[in-house]
């Protein structure tokens, strides 16, 4: 790797080369033995200390891995600086030593619950202590370039005790290598039990020397990449699976009355251009509810003008003639059905596809081409926008949602209802907390065993 | 009720008189073709987009949109984009129903809608004649002076796809041949209509000729049949002077290889030099085809190693445009492949195809059909909920 940091992890060697067998069975072999040594027995709140500083370390302009990973981000991963700068840094803010000790009471019950038996407070017999377990080895398979899913994953690993190889999709590396680093130079021995590695999906023999040595795999991908995961995976090894979602947003009337409207169009931007709308948690349509104060075709309208203006700010950067095609295409169909369905419009940028709105009356779900490209729909209420996403049921992440605060209970209750797993104000859809729990799930507690100790 | 039909017969009487009826069965007849001129293409494309805006509403809608009505469209490159999405999203024809004697449907999976191109007696003359007197122009029979004495097709018999833009085109090749040479449908459906080959007969009748054949199928059926040699640990050598004819792409039912690699694999296991191969670049929503090499006969084979590009007729031209811009990139550049066909009289004189290709010297090379926006991120995309 042409970089001034070391090669530690083999992601960092040729990407042209692709690991052996032999070399992933050693390195599984490499994070156990340093898994015994250096993790095992390292207290909760000493890992809490380190994981803050590795992200504390990110917020320092001049820190060396930040300043590489800026320089040489957007060519590796076709995110601009802008894009970058801001996902990651919003990552980093969120892993402080309070929010790591939020996440393990909110999963765990007790802090301590990974170091040794305890008990607590709910546990009125008084005469039960548990202990937490995290597994010797983690195997994580990842999806794409999207840093967010797999830093946390990284982290909570970490938290548990365990070692853990990162699979990353040739070509897909970069940030999660530059984590690595930043956790290696923060704390040599923990980078020490971790590993990244590049290969091309569906090397079954690659991957079956990882299975022989893992105790638990993590899966991020398409319905077709966890399916055949899931034949591949041994039986007796337990698989963490978390397949591809779609995001909406949802703007009541009430939102949308009295002042604040300006800054709810900025929060949607800040959405639509949260890692170039690529995340699942980014959101594909906007929904807004018919009001006499901004209706839903004025609202949009005054969207696009502020994704004109964005894009002077914060740039969504070049794409290849492979990713531009879709938007061409999609736009030259709702150029024809705008000529003469009444109620379909569409706004885009000029001589470039960097942004598209699309209008309609429709409330169907439609699934976005990505790369900033948003609908907006008009619709009666939260009934009507759930009738509309029908075909995407089961498949929903997250709801951006801007109501009054007298409506918006009601609201979470029916979104809750229907199948939705976190519902957020819009403006921080890419933006979960730490202790968010990933499809509807406790993200740490998922990857741990339980000891429970009868007194 | 003003007649917009009559107006587009007149363009076809037209456009089917620039074949000269004597050449028509000869091949090697279109060097001189009027419509290799820009000026009388130009006049051509943009007279048949104001006849369609006329006869198609929605057509006529996109024209008033851009303010491109009659007189203000100066150059085809500026006839509006419509994408083959719209085949299936709306009733794109300018036949009236009374006439539709048939509709081809793309292929795809039942789960998905199709696009719907129709056609009436008269359209589908023009789409017969017409292919027939491009496809002359790179098979050997052309001049009617083919070894061959047999078309062998991997496709089912066309009765049972009446919907299919290929089968139809099969057909038509095999009737026009029907006093020169011997045809046969080896291809099969499966409960689920997917097309298959019964791979034993295949292969029997494969291995049992004595006179150069033409072999024409998709290229999954192709993979299926490579990969039922490879199977059976078997190679053909069909006789000399034989020729594949290849076309429609792998369509998710079989693997998928560089055509490099394809067309070595096939010229192994089946005997045949590379330069026999012929490919077709066609879809349902066109009415013309672009072959990527000229196979004229046995005497006079391609050089090996020629760079291989796709080649419209010259009632059809192709822009790789920039998806950015709309505009046409320049020699070597990557984008879409907009056809502008002037074929197509009954349905679209534009079509903005989901293909991605490399605009190369007189003709452009194929990277593969667009199938959903590229991913690099967890979000779902439409592809995934088909």
């Amino acid at each position: 790797m042409d970089m001034d940091l070391p090669n530690y992890f083999i992601a960092d060697l040729s990407t042209e080369n692709t690991p052996s067998r032999e070399m992933l069975t050693d390195a599984c072999l490499t994070l156990k033995r340093n898994r015994q040594r250096y993790l095992q027995a390292r207290s909760t709140a000493s890992l809490i200390r380190t994981l803050a500083n590795v992200a504390e370390h990110w917020t320092y302009p001049h820190y060396p891995i930040r300043q590489y990973t800026f320089e040489h981000g957007p060519s590796a991963t076709g995110f601009p600086s802008t894009t970058l700068e801001k996902g990651l840094l919003d990552f980093m803010s969120e892993i402080t030593e309070e929010n790591l000790q939020a996440l393990i009471e909110q999963d765990l019950g007790h802090l301590r619950r990974m170091d040794e038996p305890c008990a607590n407070a709910s546990d009125r017999s008084g005469q039960r202590m548990s202990l937490a377990l995290g597994p010797e080895l983690i195997m994580h398979i990842t999806a794409g370039n999207l840093p967010n899913s797999v830093f946390s994953t990284m982290l909570l690993g970490l938290l548990s005790k365990s070692s853990q190889l990162v699979k990353c999709a040739t070509g897909t590396s970069f940030l999660t290598r530059m984590f690595a680093h930043s956790i290696y130079d923060t704390d040599p021995k923990l980078g020490a039990c971790l590993e990244i590695a590049e290969w091309p999906g569906g090397e079954d023999d690659l991957e079956q020397a990882v299975y022989a040595e893992a105790d638990l795999v993590t899966v991020t991908g398409s319905d077709a990449t966890i399916s055949a995961v899931r034949k591949q995976v041994p039986e007796d090894i337990k698989l963490l699976a978390y397949g591809h979602k779609v995001s909406a947003c949802y703007i009541s009337k009430g939102a949308l009355q009295g002042f604040g409207f300006r800054a709810l169009l900025n929060r949607a931007v800040d959405d639509i251009v949260a890692w170039n709308q690529l995340g699942c948690l980014s959101p594909h349509v906007i929904y807004v509810e018919e009001n006499p104060e901004l209706p839903p075709i004025q609202f949009a309208e005054r969207l696009a003008d502020y994704l004109k203006d964005r894009e002077i700010e914060e740039p969504r950067g070049p794409l290849s003639a492979k990713q531009a095609a879709p938007i061409a295409a999609r736009r030259s169909f709702y150029d024809i059905r705008a000529a003469h369905t009444p109620g379909t419009f569409c706004w885009k940028s000029e001589g470039s596809t960097d942004w598209t709105l699309i209008f309609e009356e429709d409330p169907l779900f439609q699934v976005s081409c990505l790369h900033r490209f948003i609908y907006v729909k008009r619709v009666e209420n939260i009934q009507e926008a759930i009738g509309g996403m029908e075909k995407v049921h089961g498949k929903v992440s997250t709801i951006g949602l801007a109501a009054s605060p007298t409506e918006a209970n009601e609201l979470v209750e029916v979104l809750a209802q229907w199948g939705v797993q976190r519902v957020c104000p819009m403006g921080s859809m890419q933006k979960p907390p730490l202790c968010w729990r990933h499809d509807g799930r406790p993200a740490l507690a998922d990857l741990l065993t339980w000891m429970d100790w009868e007194i | 009720m003003k007649d917009t039909l009559s107006p587009l017969r007149a363009f076809q009487e037209r456009l089917l008189e620039t074949l000269n009826p004597e050449h028509r069965q000869q091949g090697h007849i279109l060097d001189q073709h009027c419509l290799w001129q820009d000026d009388a293409f130009n006049e051509a494309a943009l007279e048949l987009a104001f006849l369609q805006g006329q006869a198609n509403p929605h057509f006529g809608a996109l024209l008033d949109q851009n303010r491109s009505g009659h007189g203000s469209l100066a150059h085809w490159h500026q006839i509006p984009c419509v994408p083959t999405h719209v085949y299936k999203a709306f009733e794109w024809s300018c036949i009236p129903e009374a006439h539709r004697t048939s509709v081809f449907h793309s292929s795809g999976t039942t789960r998905r809608q199709t696009s719907r191109h129709w056609h009436s007696e008269l359209s589908l003359q023009l789409y017969e004649t017409l292919l027939l007197a491009w496809c002359r122009e790179h098979l050997p029979w052309g001049n009617g002076t083919s070894e061959s004495g047999a078309c062998i097709f991997l496709t089912p018999e066309p009765g049972r796809t009446p919907h299919s833009s290929l089968a139809h085109m099969f057909a038509t090749i095999s009737f026009a041949l029907k006093e020169k040479m011997t045809s046969r449908f080896l291809g099969d459906l499966s409960p689920t209509r997917q097309w298959t080959l019964p791979m034993e007969e295949t292969v029997r009748v494969l291995s049992g000729l004595d006179r150069p054949v033409h072999v024409f199928g998709t290229a999954f059926l192709f993979v299926h049949l490579l990969d039922y040699l490879s199977r059976e640990d078997r190679q053909l050598t069909l006789p000399a002077g034989s020729l594949l004819f290849e076309t429609g792409g792998y369509k998710g039912q079989s693997r998928e290889l560089s055509k490099q690699r394809f067309h070595e694999d096939l010229a192994t296991a089946l005997g045949i030099r590379r330069e026999r191969i012929l490919c077709e670049y066609g879809m349902s929503e066109l009415s013309s085809q672009a072959y990527d090499l000229e196979v004229h006969s046995s005497m006079h084979p391609e050089p090996a190693g020629r760079p291989r590009y796709f080649r419209f007729p010259p009632w059809a031209r192709v822009r790789v445009i920039s998806p950015e811009t709309g505009s046409e990139g320049g020699i070597g550049e990557t984008g879409m492949v907009h056809v502008i066909d002037l074929a197509n009289v009954w349905s679209s004189v534009s079509v903005l195809t989901e293909d991605i290709a490399v605009r190369q010297h007189g003709g452009f090379e194929l990277l593969g059909r667009l199938k959903a926006a590229e991913k690099r991120g967890c979000s779902l995309l439409s592809a995934d909920l088909a």
